[in-house]
């Protein structure tokens, strides 16, 4: 989400010393590149994704004589999708928001623009400060 | 016995071209701060009646949240970080202003030798309220022979779209170049300025169309709005004091204060500034200034360059 992030921050009200613009057009230009771009690297993970499965079965079939080679090639193997699954998430979520950023931006007022352009940067950094709870302990 | 000692009136070391570093104290300072700083202050600014914009701006771009919310939001980003200043400023034997008005700024400008202004710029340019409400601007830009009105057909060439359009058109065009020659007018200008072009385009209309009702851009303190060459009017010829404005694009009026007194010094800048920085600056620029070992413009330059160094 860093990327849109970086797209919003110009657009947070800071209460600047002077009038200040609202540049519609620009904003609407940049979230649509942006999301044009994640949605690009998307499919490249999902590839990337493929890749390492493919990579991991042929490996897993020229080493099927060796269990202790089997085992590491799986592992990595598991490893390298979820790896891939958990960005292709990320992108996802990502490309999700910019696109509804871009609908919001395109259909509101000036005034209800720049405030739900507010809210929404608020939740994202709010997102990325949240740090993983620890694990809660169930007692009986 | 020496040559200076013959001297029945020595020069003075600026006269001789030699530099002398001057040294500002935390005393010598005072601080003006024009905008609303407490709930009521910033409620009644709100109001429509109140004609004053800054705190209007403000809610009108957090239009969609309740009063309380956009309160909130407004002290974190501006009033808390204010009275931060404001608490160093007092520690440090600075005079302070808070809702500041035209004659506590020329009192501080008597009784201090750096004068920092935390206000509002109001910068004028065409709305599209201002043209629905005066349609003669357009019907005037498309026949009056004056050169500027030929400039401006030059720049927006269908005047048949939208107000609004229009309007962002002719901004973009003001900024763009001078419409008028010798617009210069001898002044200093900042690193060929867009907002100083837009000014004296402004003006020029304003002169030349009195009747469109073009408002004027101005500072706003706490009893009005007041344009750049009626601040400068405050200060004598001889005035070698500081100014330092901290306001979106300060260029404008620091220029107006330059060409009124060539010998001030005057801290300004070109882009829109964030209160909270500017505050947070404020107070690191004081704490400089109590080693007595600057100069207050020096500080701010040494600060700012300090702070460009860690950003990168």
């Amino acid at each position: 989400m860093t990327k849109l992030v970086n797209l919003l921050t110009p657009y947070e009200v800071v209460g600047e010393l002077g009038a200040k613009q609202f540049d519609r057009d620009y904003l609407r230009t940049a979230l649509a590149s942006a999301s044009r771009q994640t949605a690009v690297t998307f499919w490249l993970a999902v590839l990337a994704q493929m890749g390492v499965f493919v990579l991991a079965v042929f490996f897993a079939v020229a080493n099927s004589s060796d269990p202790k080679v089997l085992g590491a090639v799986l592992a990595g193997g598991g490893g390298g999708v979820g790896a891939c699954a958990f960005a292709m998430v990320r992108l996802w979520r990502e490309k999700v928001a910019t696109d509804l950023t871009f609908a919001l931006v395109s259909s509101l007022d000036d005034g209800a623009a720049t405030t739900v352009l507010n809210v929404v940067l608020e939740a994202l950094r709010k997102q990325q400060s949240v740090r993983p709870s620890a694990p809660r302990v169930r007692r009986a | 016995m020496n040559q200076t000692n013959r001297e029945p009136y020595p020069l003075s070391a600026e006269s001789r071209g030699l530099v002398v570093k001057q040294v500002h104290l935390p005393a010598d300072c005072a601080l003006l701060l024009a905008i609303p700083l407490t709930m009521d202050e910033f409620y009644s600014d709100c109001e429509l009646g109140s004609r004053k914009e800054y705190a209007r701006l403000f809610r009108a771009q957090l239009a969609s949240l309740p009063m309380s919310q956009v309160w909130t939001r407004y002290e974190r980003i501006v009033v808390t970080p204010a009275l931060h200043a404001v608490r160093i400023a007092r520690s440090r034997g600075a005079l302070i202003y808070t809702r500041a008005s035209v004659s506590d700024w020329r009192e501080a400008v008597r009784a201090r030798q750096v004068v920092s202004l935390v206000a509002h710029w109001r910068a004028a340019g065409f709305t599209a309220e201002l043209i629905r409400a005066a349609p003669e601007i357009v019907t005037d830009m498309a026949t009056s022979p004056a050169r500027v009105a030929s400039a401006m057909r030059r720049a927006v060439t269908d005047t048949t779209s939208s107000a609004s359009a229009l309007a962002t058109g002719l901004n973009k065009a003001l900024r763009g170049s001078l419409l008028s020659p010798g617009g210069q007018d001898g002044a200093v200008w900042v690193a060929n300025d867009p907002e100083q072009r837009f000014e004296k385009n402004w003006q020029c209309l304003r002169q030349e169309f009195p009747g469109w009702g073009l408002p004027e851009s101005g500072m706003e303190l706490s009893d009005g709005s007041l344009p750049a060459s009626s601040m400068a009017d405050a200060f004598p010829g001889d005035y070698t004091g500081t100014q330092d404005l901290r306001m979106c694009h300060s260029v404008i009026l620091g220029e107006a204060i330059k060409r009124a007194a060539p010998r001030s010094r005057v801290v300004m800048n070109q882009r829109p500034v964030r209160p909270h920085t500017q505050l947070a600056l404020y107070g690191a620029v004081l704490e400089m200034l109590a080693t007595g070992r600057y100069e207050f413009a020096e500080a701010v330059l040494a600060l700012n360059a300090a702070v460009m160094r860690r950003a990168r």
